[in-house]
């Protein structure tokens, strides 16, 4: 599957520019992270590649045709786990993931067997999921965005609620997904994307500010991200960025992200988190 | 497509709004046999087909509240907050407005297969009256094309927004309780089976032959016309409204 998204602008009818002129590629196999602040144009892009907006301007290309042209093959091989979503209360899990299969045209039972597995909701599939915990439903989200093998996986914070081990568990049965398809993972949490995707994009303001390798965005913040004590109340030294405070013995370990670091920093060695909080940075955007 | 109307269909017969509104439909039925049907309608005998008309008629803008209630259902927050899973699944929209209108018809269906029970229950017992087979006719074109018109209207009103159609509810207690379109244009019946007998010439048998006015039935049929085109209308604009 190849997906060319050619110079796309998104504008909303309240005059909102969520995205500006956006070229972008992504082929299969392959696991994309997109990462941005809330409001960047992360959610629109992800609409626009379920066919659920029309581009203002610009065109989606599906294998070399007009996406809209062939939305219900697209349909057919996409997975979908939106940031935000609700669930029939009155079904049991068991019942909602075969409404789902029958909506995507999956026939068979192993398919939803294999997603509860997976999820590991096999001793819920017959819980009424009005009884279910909030992390217990965002895992039936994850069970219907696996459902029938599909060919492009697109998950819009899919880790939210969820607690610190079935993360990692399930950031690596994504990566596992990714082996032969596209899947694209929109998330807050920079660590989940540095463990498991080959590429990342960044979004600001409905740019894209980086598309590549995690590894040469990393560098690209080389000798930019430092740390130094600050005692309490001291001012943020201008032009840095601070990405995380700690209380240490003789006061505040600062670490931040900067065009120029000052010179009483001691240079670290950057994270992805820093190297993005550069990269955002950088642009003199935040 | 059968396996999705199951489930739909399972969510309605499960759904507490529905038996509520089984119980007042058969309640408020009920009430009317036995306060107005009883005594027949515009001097006819109680077991007349312009009595039974008149009993479907009467009760016709409760059972099409039931269906509005559930209709509003489908365009409410919660069934917004899954649409945004299904919409993203190969189905489509003409799909999905023709499995809920089949929905709707069975629930519709079904809160008339318990009125027109309660009626051959209620002729049996009071008047040993079994000739039922004469009123289903007469009944089909008093139902089908008010039931069409109102969930086509709801259907559009739903997807411009989920409050018009609790806009519609009152509409319809007004018109089938207050006073609405009256004649053939009577889109319940009730006001029309109550009325149009009188102005008929009485048979030997001390009741008007039941013949329908046709002005009655060309109303009847510009219904039935509307209530599908407005269906067809929400499934071909679909696009251009929600995703320009």
């Amino acid at each position: 599957m190849k997906i060319d998204i050619d110079n796309i602008t998104m504008i909303y009818p309240s005059g909102k520019k969520a995205l500006q002129d956006i070229t972008v590629n992504f082929e299969s196999p392959g696991f994309i992270g997109i990462l941005g602040p809330n409001g960047a144009g992360k959610t629109t892009l992800m609409k626009l590649l379920i066919a659920g907006l029309i581009p203002t301007k610009g065109e989606i290309l599906l294998d070399g045709k007009p996406l809209l042209s062939q939305e219900t093959q697209l349909k057919a091989q996409l997975g979908y786990l939106p940031q935000s979503f609700g669930l029939y209360d009155e079904l049991t899990v068991w019942q909602f993931l075969d409404y789902m299969a029958a909506l995507k045209g999956v026939k068979g039972r192993k398919y939803i067997d294999e997603a509860l597995e997976r999820t590991s909701l096999m001793e819920q599939k017959k819980v009424r999921i009005r009884n279910l915990s909030g992390g217990q439903r965002q895992r039936v989200g994850i069970a219907q965005a696996l459902l029938g093998n599909p060919q492009l996986i697109i998950l819009d914070e899919p880790t939210v609620g969820l607690d610190p081990e079935e993360r990692i568990k399930f950031r690596n049965i994504f990566s596992e997904m990714a082996q032969n398809k596209i899947v694209l993972l929109s998330t807050h949490i920079v660590e989940d994307v540095q463990a498991v995707c080959s590429r990342v994009l960044v979004i600001y303001g409905g740019l894209i500010l980086y598309d590549g390798s995690p590894s040469v965005l990393i560098s690209d913040a080389a000798e930019h991200v430092g740390t130094y004590i600050a005692q309490a109340g001291e001012p943020i030294s201008e032009g840095c960025r601070v990405v995380s405070k700690v209380n240490v013995s003789n006061g505040i370990r600062c670490r931040i992200v900067a065009e120029k670091l000052p010179k009483f920093a001691e240079i670290a060695e950057p994270t992805l988190e820093d190297a993005y909080l550069y990269c955002i940075h950088k642009e003199g955007r935040e | 497509m059968t396996k999705v109307f199951g489930y739909e269909l399972k969510r309605l017969l499960t759904s507490g709004l529905f038996l509520a509104m089984l119980v007042v439909n058969t309640v408020f039925a009920w009430y009317i046999l036995t306060t107005e049907i009883i005594e027949g309608i515009a001097y006819t005998a109680p077991f007349s087909v312009w009595s039974s008309c008149a009993y479907i008629g009467k009760t016709l803008p409760i059972s099409i509240i039931t269906v509005l209630l559930i209709q509003a259902g489908y365009y409410g927050k919660q069934q917004k907050r899954v649409e945004i899973l299904t919409s993203a699944t190969p189905i489509s929209y003409a799909q999905t407005v023709l499995i809920r209108t089949a929905v709707l018809s069975v629930c519709f269906f079904i809160i008339y297969l318990v009125i027109g029970l309660l009626g051959a229950i209620f002729y049996a017992a009071f008047f040993g009256y079994y000739g039922f087979g004469a009123f289903i006719l007469p009944a089909l074109l008093e139902m089908i094309p008010c039931f069409l018109f109102t969930v086509g209207v709801g259907h559009l009103a739903g997807r411009m927004h989920c409050s018009l159609i609790y806009v519609l509810l009152p509409v319809v207690f007004i018109a089938g309780f207050v006073g609405g379109v009256s004649g053939a244009f009577d889109l319940f019946g009730g006001g029309f089976f109550s009325t149009y007998p009188l102005t008929l010439p009485v048979m030997p048998d001390g009741d008007p032959a039941f013949v329908v006015d046709s002005v009655w039935l060309l109303a009847r049929m510009i219904y039935l016309l509307a209530g599908t085109g407005a269906i067809f209308i929400n499934i071909a604009t679909r696009r251009k409204l929600t995703r320009a």
